[in-house]
C-alpha cells in the first residue's frame, strides 16, 4: 500500500519519531512499527508534522 | 562552556568522578548499582519530575544509577533525565541484555558516538547460551572499540571484574559519517564538546536551547546510519546455535503449526470460556452481584438515601430508583463488569506475558485475511468477549483505518460480551445441543458474512501481519496482577461515568413515558416478525443499554425454546452497550458509530426472523 501521510509515525515502544514511511522496524529500539496505511494522520500512532 | 545538566540541583559531590550506569529497560543495572554502592545511597528528587535518582559512593567515583532508556533524547522524563545525568557522566557503565544485543546497542553505539568513555557490562550471559546464541566477545570489543565484561547480575558473575575494570572505561569507534564528524566539529566551537553536539544535531531541542542554539534536523539520518552499523556488528558476532530441543522452543513450535495449533486454541478457548462464562459471570458475580451488592449494598444505600430524598421523586428515582446511579450502576460496575473485566484481563496477561498471543496471531491470520483483517486483529477479538467497550479501544493495534472500520464492526455487531456470555449460556443451556449448534453456527455465519462483505465493499486490502515471536516462557504472576490491576483499574474510570449518564438518561426515558411508548410501537413487529411476545420488546429496549442487561430481561419471560433462541439471537446481534458506543464515536466519529448501530439492529432482526421462519 502507498503511504500518503504527511505525519510521521511514533514508534509505541520507544517514542522514536520517524518520518521515512518505509522503514519497517525503529531504528532506535528495533520494535516493528506500525503498518503504514493512506489515512494515518487520524491514527493514535501518528503525529502530524 | 558547561556540559547542559542539573546535577548541581540534586545532592552530588561535583569534586569527584561520575561513573554513570546506563541501559535499556529491564537490563539489571539495580543490580550493579547495588553492588558497587554496597549500603552507601541516597535518594534524590529530580528536578521537575517525580523521578529518583540514586546515587552512591564507590572507591574515588560517585555513581549514579539512571531510568532505563532505549537511546539519549528527550521524549520523556525519564529520558531527559537519564539525558542530563548521561552528559555529566565522566564514565559510562553499559549495561546491555546479551539476549536483545540489536535493540540494546544502539545505545551503546550512541554513548560512543557522544565520545564518552564506556565500558560494556554484557548482562544475561547465561539466558542468551540457553537459548543457542553464542557471542563472539573478542569481536564485540574490537567493533565497538571498548572493553566488554560478560556478566550474570542476577549470580553475581563478573560484577567483580567489572568492578576492577571500570578505570579501564575508553572512548571507542564511531558511527559518524564524516560529514555528520565536520558539522559536530562546527557545533563543538560553541558547546565545547561532543555530547552536546551531537545531541544538537540529532535535533534535541532542550540540549539546543540550553547553548542558544537551533536543534538541527538530521536524527533520523544519524539513527539509520547507527542502525545499520549495529545490525552490521551483531550479524558478525552472534551465531545462533540451532536449539529446539529446549521445552519452550518446542511448545512455541507446535502452536505455531495448524495441526497442532489450531486444536491447542480450542482447548485454551473452552478454558477461557470455563473460566470467564463459567467460574467468573456464574459462580463469582453470583456471590459479588447477588449476595454482596444486591443483597447487601443496595438495601443499605436505599434506607440511607431515602432518608434524605423521596424514593418517589424524580430525584429519588435517578439516584435509587430502577437504574438508579447510586443501584443500578454501583452494582454493575462492581457486582458485575470488575470481576469479569478483571478475570478476563487476568486470563489475557498469562496469554500476552507466555508469548502465546502473537502466535495465536499468526494462526490465525490466513482466515481473518478473508474478512479484511490480519492476524493481529485476533487480539481485540478476543478482548471483545471480555468487554467489547476496551476491545474497541485496542483496534488502535490494526495496521489501517480500514481494518479498524472492520474490526469495530465486527466487534459491535457479532461479539457477545462477557457478561452477556454468561446470561446467554444459561438460558441456552437447557434447550439441549440442537439449538446450542443452530446458534454458534447462526452467529459465526453472521459474523463471517458481515466481515467477507465488509471485505469486498470497502476499497483497498488488509495489511500483512508483521509480528514479533517472543520465547515462549512461564508468566511471573507479580507482573500479570499488575497487568490486571491497571487494565481494570482503567476500565472502571473509563466506563463508569458513561454508565452512570446511561442509567440517568434510561430513568428520565421512563418517567417521561417514552419508554413504555416505544414498547407499544415496536411491538406488532416484535410479535409478527421474530414470533416472540410483545413482552421482549422491555428486554430489547434495555438492551440498548447494555445487552447483558437485556439478556437477562429474557430470563424472568415464559418463552419457548424457538422463542428463547431466536430472542438470544437477537440480543447478540444487538447494538452496542452504550459504552462502546461512546468509544465507538470517539475512535471513529459519530457517522460510522452510527453506522454499526442501525447495522446491527438491522442484523439483529433480520437475522432473527429469518431463524424464526426456519425452525
Amino acid at each position: 500500500m502507498d503511504c500518503t501521510t504527511e505525519g510521521k509515525r511514533i514508534c509505541p515502544t520507544c517514542n522514536n519519531e520517524i518520518e521515512d514511511p518505509d522503514i519497517l522496524r525503529c531504528p532506535r529500539c528495533n520494535k516493528l512499527l506500525m503498518m503504514k496505511c493512506s489515512e494515518c494522520r487520524k491514527c493514535s500512532f501518528f503525529k502530524k508534522m | 562552556m558547561q556540559s547542559c545538566h542539573k546535577l548541581d540541583k540534586i545532592n552530588i559531590d561535583e569534586s569527584k568522578e561520575k561513573v554513570v550506569l546506563v541501559g535499556n529497560p529491564n537490563v539489571g543495572k539495580s543490580i550493579f548499582f547495588n553492588y558497587l554502592t554496597d549500603s552507601y545511597v541516597s535518594v534524590s528528587n529530580y528536578p521537575g519530575t517525580t523521578l529518583d535518582i540514586s546515587s552512591g559512593e564507590f572507591k574515588d567515583y560517585i555513581v549514579l544509577d539512571t531510568p532505563g532508556v532505549y537511546g539519549v533524547s528527550s521524549f520523556n522524563d525519564e529520558e531527559k533525565v537519564a539525558r542530563d545525568i548521561i552528559l555529566s557522566a565522566d564514565i559510562i557503565v553499559n549495561i546491555v541484555d546479551a539476549v536483545h544485543l540489536e535493540r540494546d546497542l544502539f545505545l551503546t553505539q550512541q554513548l560512543i558516538d557522544m565520545d564518552k568513555k564506556v565500558i560494556v557490562a554484557l548482562n544475561m550471559m547465561d539466558e542468551a547460551r540457553s537459548r543457542g546464541l553464542e557471542i563472539d566477545l573478542e569481536k564485540l570489543k574490537e567493533d565497538l572499540g571498548v572493553e566488554v565484561i560478560p556478566t550474570v547480575a542476577v549470580d553475581n558473575k563478573g560484577l567483580a571484574m567489572l568492578s576492577d575494570t571500570i578505570h579501564n572505561a575508553k572512548k571507542g569507534n564511531k558511527s559518524l559519517s564524516s560529514e555528520m564528524e565536520e558539522r559536530l566539529e562546527d557545533i563543538s566551537e560553541k558547546t565545547e564538546n561532543n555530547a552536546d553536539s551531537l545531541l544538537i544535531l540529532e535535533g534535541d531541542q532542550y540540549v539546543a536551547s540550553h547553548f542558544n542554539l537551533e536543534a538541527l534536523d538530521f536524527r533520523e539520518e544519524i539513527y539509520n546510519k547507527r542502525r545499520n552499523r549495529v545490525n552490521n556488528i551483531v550479524e558478525n558476532i552472534l551465531t545462533k546455535v540451532e536449539n529446539n530441543n529446549s521445552i519452550g522452543d518446542k511448545i512455541g513450535s507446535l502452536l505455531l503449526k495448524p495441526l497442532t495449533g489450531i486444536p491447542i486454541l480450542l482447548v485454551i478457548l473452552y478454558f477461557l470460556y470455563q473460566f470467564i462464562g463459567v467460574f467468573v459471570a456464574q459462580t463469582l458475580v453470583g456471590i459479588t452481584e447477588e449476595t454482596i451488592m444486591i443483597g447487601m449494598y443496595e438495601p443499605f444505600i436505599i434506607d440511607l438515601v431515602s432518608n434524605f430524598v423521596s424514593t418517589n421523586s424524580l430525584l429519588g428515582k435517578i439516584l435509587i430508583g430502577e437504574f438508579g446511579v447510586l443501584t443500578m450502576t454501583v452494582t454493575y460496575i462492581f457486582g458485575l463488569l470488575l470481576p469479569l473485566v478483571a478475570g478476563f484481563y487476568f486470563f489475557l496477561a498469562i496469554l500476552e506475558d507466555s508469548g502465546y498471543m502473537p502466535r495465536i496471531a499468526a494462526l490465525v491470520d490466513r482466515g481473518l485475511n478473508y474478512l479484511g483483517l490480519n492476524g493481529r486483529a485476533i487480539i481485540p477479538m478476543l478482548l471483545g468477549f471480555g468487554c467489547v467497550t476496551m476491545a474497541t479501544v485496542t483496534t488502535r493495534l490494526l495496521g489501517s483505518k480500514r481494518e479498524k472500520i472492520i474490526a469495530i464492526f465486527l466487534l459491535g455487531l457479532a461479539i457477545p460480551c462477557s457478561a452477556q456470555l454468561g446470561v446467554i449460556a444459561g438460558l441456552i443451556a437447557p434447550l439441549g445441543l440442537k439449538y446450542f449448534i443452530i446458534y454458534v453456527i447462526t452467529i459465526f455465519a453472521v459474523y463471517a458474512i458481515a466481515g467477507t462483505f465488509l471485505n469486498k465493499v470497502l476499497p483497498g486490502k488488509s495489511t500483512d501481519l508483521l509480528i514479533d515471536l517472543p520465547p515462549v516462557r512461564l508468566p511471573r504472576l507479580k507482573n500479570i496482577l499488575r497487568k490486571t490491576y491497571l487494565k481494570s483499574k482503567y476500565f472502571i474510570f473509563e466506563a463508569g461515568p458513561i454508565f452512570a449518564m446511561g442509567a440517568i438518561g434510561i430513568t428520565l426515558l421512563k418517567e417521561g413515558g417514552i419508554l413504555y411508548w416505544i414498547q407499544e410501537k415496536v411491538a406488532p413487529f416484535i410479535v409478527g416478525w421474530l414470533k416472540l411476545p410483545k413482552e421482549t420488546t422491555e428486554a430489547f429496549i434495555m438492551g440498548i443499554i447494555r445487552r447483558d442487561f437485556g439478556a437477562a430481561g429474557l430470563n424472568s419471560l415464559a418463552l419457548t425454546s424457538d422463542q428463547t433462541l431466536v430472542s438470544l439471537i437477537v440480543i447478540t446481534l444487538f447494538v452496542p452497550c452504550i459504552a462502546a458506543m461512546l468509544v465507538m464515536i470517539k475512535e471513529q466519529g459519530f457517522k460510522q458509530a452510527l453506522m454499526v448501530w442501525l447495522g446491527s439492529w438491522f442484523a439483529a432482526f433480520a437475522v432473527g426472523g429469518i431463524v424464526a421462519l426456519f425452525i
